[in-house]
C-alpha cells in the first residue's frame, strides 16, 4: 500500500487515482475536523476550497513531511478564513444561535455548542488533540505556533471548556 | 497519526490524553478527565458527508487533467532516458549481424545486391527501434486518458 506522500507525489503528475485514495483517507478525519470548528456551518464548502489548495498546491509540499500535517494545516488555515469572513459579516452570531438552538433541544450537555463557545485559537487545539488525535509536537506543526504555545492554548482551553460546562449544568 | 495505529475506544484515548495534558493538576484531575471525556466524546458529527469525495473529486477533475498534461513530458523525458541506455550496445550487435550478413552475400552474388539487402536490414531495424519508443509516450498518455469513474471512492 502507498504511503500518503508517495500518493502525493503522484497528484503532481495528475494522477486521479492517487488523488481519489488520498481523499478517501482523509475523508471522515477531514469532515470531522472541519465540522467540529466551524460547528457544522459550511462544511462543504470548506472542505472541497481545502482539496483545491492541496491540490493546487502539491508541488510545494516536502514529501520529508507527513501529508497529513500538511492537509490539516491548510484546513485549519481555511477554517481560520471562514472565520475571519463571517465575524465581519452582520450575522456573525449566527453560529452560536444555531448551535444554541440545537443544544435547547438536548437534555445533555451539547459539546458542539460548548466548543462554539471557545475563543478560535482554543477551539482548534481541542478539536486537533482530542478529536484528531495529534501529539503536541504535531499540533505545533500544523498551527504553526510554539509547542509551548500549544501546551498553553490547551490548558486554558480545557478549563473554559469545564467552566463552560459547569455553567450550563447550573442553568439547567 | 497515532490513532491509526491504536485501536483502543476513542473516549479511552480522549481520557488518557486529558491526563496526561493535566498532569500537574493535583487533586480532582481524574473526575476532571472523566467530566470532560463525557462531554467531548458526546460530540459526534451528525451530517451526512458521504457524498462529498465524490462531488469533490469531480470539482478537482479540470485541475488534475492540467498536471497530467503539464506533467507529461517529464514522465516520458523520464521514461524514454533509461529506455536508450542499452541502445549504443544494441546498435553495435546490430552493426556486427550486417557485417556477417554482407559479407557472404557480397562474396556469392553482387556488392550492389549485398548493399541492398544490408540497407533493407537497417531501415527495418530502423523502424522497430523507432516505433519502440515511439510507444513509450503513448502508452503513458492512454494511462492518463483512461477513465476512472469506475473506481468506487473508498469511505473513510
Amino acid at each position: 500500500m502507498s504511503s500518503d506522500e508517495e500518493l502525493a507525489g503522484r497528484v503532481v503528475f495528475g494522477d486521479e487515482s492517487a488523488l481519489e485514495e488520498l481523499i478517501g483517507r482523509y475523508h471522515r478525519s477531514l469532515a470531522g475536523l472541519i465540522e467540529r470548528y466551524t460547528g457544522g456551518i459550511d462544511v462543504e464548502d470548506i472542505y472541497q476550497e481545502t482539496w483545491m489548495r492541496v491540490v493546487g498546491a502539491i508541488d510545494t509540499f516536502d514529501r520529508q513531511r507527513r501529508f497529513s500535517t500538511w492537509l490539516f494545516h491548510i484546513a485549519i488555515n481555511q477554517c481560520r478564513d471562514w472565520h475571519r469572513r463571517r465575524a465581519v459579516r452582520p450575522t456573525a452570531g449566527e453560529d452560536s444561535e444555531k448551535v444554541g438552538r440545537r443544544d435547547d433541544a438536548c437534555s445533555a450537555i451539547d459539546a458542539r455548542a460548548l466548543l462554539a463557545k471557545l475563543p478560535v485559537e482554543q477551539r482548534e487545539v481541542v478539536v486537533l488533540r482530542y478529536y484528531q488525535d495529534l501529539s503536541e509536537a504535531e499540533m505545533a506543526q500544523v498551527l504553526a505556533i510554539a509547542p509551548g504555545t500549544v501546551k498553553s492554548r490547551l490548558h486554558a482551553a480545557l478549563k473554559k471548556l469545564a467552566l463552560l460546562a459547569l455553567d450550563e449544568e447550573a442553568r439547567r | 497519526m497515532s490513532s491509526a495505529d491504536d485501536k483502543r475506544p476513542a473516549a479511552e484515548r480522549m481520557r488518557e490524553q486529558l491526563l496526561h495534558d493535566f498532569a500537574n493538576s493535583g487533586e480532582g484531575r481524574a473526575e476532571f478527565a472523566d467530566r470532560l471525556t463525557t462531554l467531548l466524546s458526546s460530540h459526534q458529527p451528525t451530517s451526512d458527508f458521504s457524498a462529498l469525495p465524490k462531488a469533490t473529486l469531480q470539482l478537482l477533475r479540470p485541475q488534475m487533467a492540467r498536471r497530467a498534461d503539464v506533467g507529461l513530458p517529464n514522465r516520458v523525458l523520464w521514461r524514454v532516458l533509461p529506455a536508450l541506455l542499452p541502445l549504443p550496445f544494441v546498435i553495435i550487435y546490430a552493426a556486427y549481424v550486417l557485417q556477417a550478413i554482407y559479407t557472404p552475400i557480397a562474396a556469392v552474388f553482387s556488392p550492389d545486391v549485398a548493399g541492398y539487402v544490408a540497407g533493407v536490414h537497417v531501415m527495418l531495424l530502423s523502424l522497430l527501434f523507432g516505433a519502440t519508443y515511439a510507444a513509450i509516450p503513448v502508452v503513458l498518455a492512454r494511462k492518463d486518458i483512461a477513465p476512472r469513474s469506475c473506481v468506487p471512492v473508498p469511505q473513510g
